[in-house]
């Protein structure tokens, strides 16, 4: 098992949260939260809906101002500097706004003129990126005409084209394909064994047992859990993170909620 | 280049400032417009700003007639730059507003570097270039009539005057939206912006309807007596530019024309620091909590109204859609302002309102309170157009994939017009009836005539045009085509409705009955025809996400 102070001797610290806390009208989404994720390390953050994940990443790419408490994302303060600190990530949304309007390759151009990006550079890699996934043959296309995978494929193109360190990740293999979901699994243990720093938030336990050697759970707005897989269940005393996840979040027996809801619909 | 030097000096990232203005610039231009086609798929569409760019350009070559005619050059600009005005105010308002406030700009750029200042020189450069190119062809056909009847000089001065006059009604937009975004919360922003669009819907109406009088005169060669309140209007501080290159050195002229220039250069500096990210922010902010956080109103009164399950589920679509889809509130509260100030004109116009089953036809009668007519079809008219679009035009999915009878949503919009507002109308005009007529019975068979005869025209508009609720995406200006179709071709076609039924079916109860019954079969058959229509048109259909 590997304990924080191990970890920060291992990494730089890139991203650090102390007391974060976003309250809405009536409830607080994320409570209190702090951690911390070192350089070129891939934490997962998991949670059941509603956890404060998507809130958390929120706060850390400036969409979103905290309530109280503070946090840095590649040594810059989020509040206090959001400039330098969104120069240093990329990030691929849940569910991602795009102006639809646009081709796949203007949309990249447009965010690589954002990052002053060489124009020719930026060329060069959208073309790489769209090649790597498939769907360069559509990039004169309207982003309007694009599939749900097609535009989460150049929405995670846009995140890396400026070669950030630091990548956000919400969902990021929502509506990909095997093979294209193979190849960015692939890209991102590069880039973390590169120095580039990942927080990966996703529902699919089983791809963030595989991807992340640290994680993060969150529930109810707060970390209710940090470690490896194999350290997770080994506390809950459960052989699976999956088990463990159930567990910790208070989700009962599966197989026993299926069958009572099978006995509602009157099957 | 100058223009980096410059941009850099007040703080704006030249690079950035290009890459938005560029993606703007390709954003509206490939904003759908006016679907050409009616027939089933058709893609053929027509950008909508090249709609309303030809739209504009005919209005401004009906108003290069008024410097034309008359010889006082700052009256003739006055009653070009304030029309001007208006047309400018409106369209931001109602086609820009998104260019101004647009939530999808935070969602794109919030997570990017790009800082409040560049994001504002972005926006404001984009307003100001649209305000200019539809000034352009507002008052360019002017300023080639001054330099014919006057000279170039005089021409020239008229091309400055309205540059001028455009970009001050440009930056007093943005600051009125940037004001209100300062003082109101953001979580009540979008419900108070759309009633600051309702409140400036009318104002702009009004001054629309208060100026159309006196250009009329004005165009006879009568000379126009200018009211106390001329002066103040900014449009003519900037006309009076035309007065001093004309030779006219009064002091008033000199003192407008200074007020023109104060007015500027208090503008562009104050707008300068209005908008920004975190603006966008907040109107962002406005458009998640709208949705996220307001109590829902029960609807179960206003849905038992309805009998059929498909009337129930659209009335509940377009309700909760008018709470918590801003834009569409925005529309239909936009509306309303033309509709008071038709049914205003209308009371005014008919004078005493006549009885007709008294005087019999009386076409100035007629002609004067048609306009009180207009806003049955009127706001139901554009009403069924809005209601077949929607930013969450995606949604529809849900009437493509359930076992549902496509055809009954689309006539279920029309019998929620119909349920909600033409016989909420109807009930009001009755009490105006009445006031004039004294004669209940009178009022009671003058208005089932009307409602037919509403009826009918709501057939048609459903007839031109099925569309399913809420179905396809919305485009820049297809409301101008709508609306002055309505404005133009509803008030004839009212008109000879009732003066065909003032001359035949008023006269005596039997020619009532036979009247009034055979527009109640036409209605009936028509409504056959619709559905058959309706059922063509909508089965060939295809999901448009």
């Amino acid at each position: 098992m590997m304990n924080k102070t191990t970890i920060q001797e291992i990494y730089p610290t890139m991203i650090t949260t102390t007391g974060l806390t976003k309250r809405f009208v009536e409830k607080d989404a994320v409570r209190g939260l702090s951690f911390t994720v070192g350089k070129g390390e891939i934490v997962g953050f998991l949670g059941p809906n509603g956890a404060g994940k998507s809130t958390t990443v929120k706060m850390l790419t400036g969409m979103i101002l905290p309530t109280s408490g503070t946090a840095t994302v590649a040594g810059f303060d989020i509040i206090r500097e959001p400039i330098e600190v969104k120069k240093r990530f990329g990030y691929v949304p849940e569910s991602g706004a795009l102006f639809e309007t646009l081709t796949g390759g203007e949309y990249l151009q447009f965010i690589a003129d954002l990052h002053h990006l060489d124009r020719d550079v930026a060329g060069r890699r959208a073309d790489e990126f769209l090649e790597l996934f498939g769907i360069l043959a559509q990039k004169d296309q309207r982003l309007q005409e694009y599939s749900k995978g097609m535009k989460q494929k150049v929405l995670i193109a846009a995140a890396l084209i400026h070669q950030p360190e630091v990548l956000f990740l919400d969902e990021p293999l929502n509506g990909l394909d095997a093979n294209s979901a193979l190849v960015f699994k692939e890209i991102l243990k590069r880039l973390s064994a590169q120095g580039s720093t990942i927080l990966f938030c996703s529902h699919i336990l089983d791809v963030v047992e595989k991807l992340c050697p640290r994680i993060i759970i969150l529930n109810e707005g707060s970390i209710i859990a940090e470690g490896t897989p194999e350290s997770i269940a080994l506390r809950t005393g459960e052989k699976t993170l999956e088990e463990a996840f159930c567990r910790l979040t208070g989700v009962r027996d599966a197989r026993e909620s299926a069958k009572e809801f099978l006995e509602a619909l009157g099957r | 280049m100058i223009t980096d030097r410059l941009l850099t000096l007040f703080g704006v990232d030249p690079i950035q400032w290009r890459a938005l203005l560029r993606t703007s610039y390709l954003l509206l231009r490939r904003n759908p417009g006016v679907v050409k086609g009616l027939k089933t798929g058709s893609t053929s569409r027509v950008a909508g700003i090249v709609v309303m760019l030809i739209f504009y350009l005919i209005l401004g070559i009906m108003f290069a007639f008024v410097p034309w005619g008359n010889n006082d050059p700052s009256i003739a600009a006055s009653l070009v730059l304030i029309p001007t005005s208006i047309f400018l105010a409106s369209l931001i308002l109602l086609e820009f507003g998104a260019t101004i406030i647009s939530p999808e700009d935070f969602a794109v750029l919030s997570v990017q570097p790009v800082s409040s200042r560049t994001y504002f020189a972005a926006r404001v450069s984009v307003i100001i270039i649209l305000t200019l190119l539809f000034a352009a062809v507002l008052n360019l056909p002017s300023a080639v009539s001054i330099s014919i009847r006057r000279g170039p000089l005089e021409g020239f001065v008229w091309v400055i005057a309205a540059s001028a006059n455009a970009l001050a009604t440009g930056m007093g937009m943005i600051l009125l939206y940037a004001a209100a975004l300062r003082v109101i919360p953001y979580r009540r922003l979008m419900t108070l912006l759309a009633y600051m669009q309702m409140s400036l819907s009318f104002l702009i109406y009004g001054g629309f309807g208060l100026l159309s009088s006196r250009i009329g005169g004005f165009m006879s060669g009568i000379t126009m007596a200018v009211p106390w309140w001329w002066d103040f209007l900014p449009p003519v501080w900037f006309a009076s530019f035309t007065a001093l290159a004309a030779g006219i050195w009064t002091p008033l002229s000199m003192f407008l024309a200074l007020c023109g220039i104060v007015l500027l250069a208090v503008l562009l500096p104050a707008g300068a620091s209005k908008i920004s990210l975190s603006y966008a922010e907040s109107v962002a902010r406005a458009a998640v909590f709208e949705s996220a956080q307001r109590r829902p109103v029960r609807l179960r009164w206003m849905v038992s109204l309805l009998k059929r399950s498909e009337d129930r589920a659209i009335a509940t679509l377009i309700a909760r859609q008018f709470r918590y889809d801003i834009r569409f509130k925005m529309t239909v509260l936009g509306i309303v302002p033309l509709t008071a100030l038709y049914v205003y004109q209308g009371l005014q116009g008919g004078g005493k309102f006549y009885d007709p089953f008294q005087q019999g036809l009386d076409i100035r009668g007629i002609a004067g309170s048609s306009l009180l007519y207009v806003a049955i079809i009127l706001f139901p008219g554009i009403l069924k157009d809005e209601i077949g679009k929607s930013d969450n035009f995606q949604a529809a999915w849900v009437f493509f994939t359930t076992p549902v009878d496509r055809a009954a949503l689309v006539l279920a919009v029309k019998r929620v017009l119909t349920v909600y507002f033409l016989i909420p109308y109807l009930f009001l005009l009755g009490f105006v009836f009445y006031y004039f007529f004294r004669n209940l019975l009178h009022v009671l068979m003058h208005e089932l005539v009307i409602l037919l005869a509403s009826q009918l025209l709501l057939q048609i508009a459903f007839f031109i045009s099925p569309r399913l609720p809420f179905s396809a995406p919305r485009g820049l200006g297809e409301r101008i085509g709508l609306t002055t179709l309505i404005m133009v071709a509803g008030p004839l076609l009212l008109l000879a409705m009732l003066a065909f039924f003032s001359r035949f079916f008023y006269t005596n109860a039997v020619s009532y009955l036979v009247g009034t019954s055979a527009l109640g079969i036409l209605v009936a058959i028509v409504e056959r025809l619709l559905r058959l229509r309706v059922s063509r048109k909508v089965g060939g259909l295809e999901f448009a996400g």
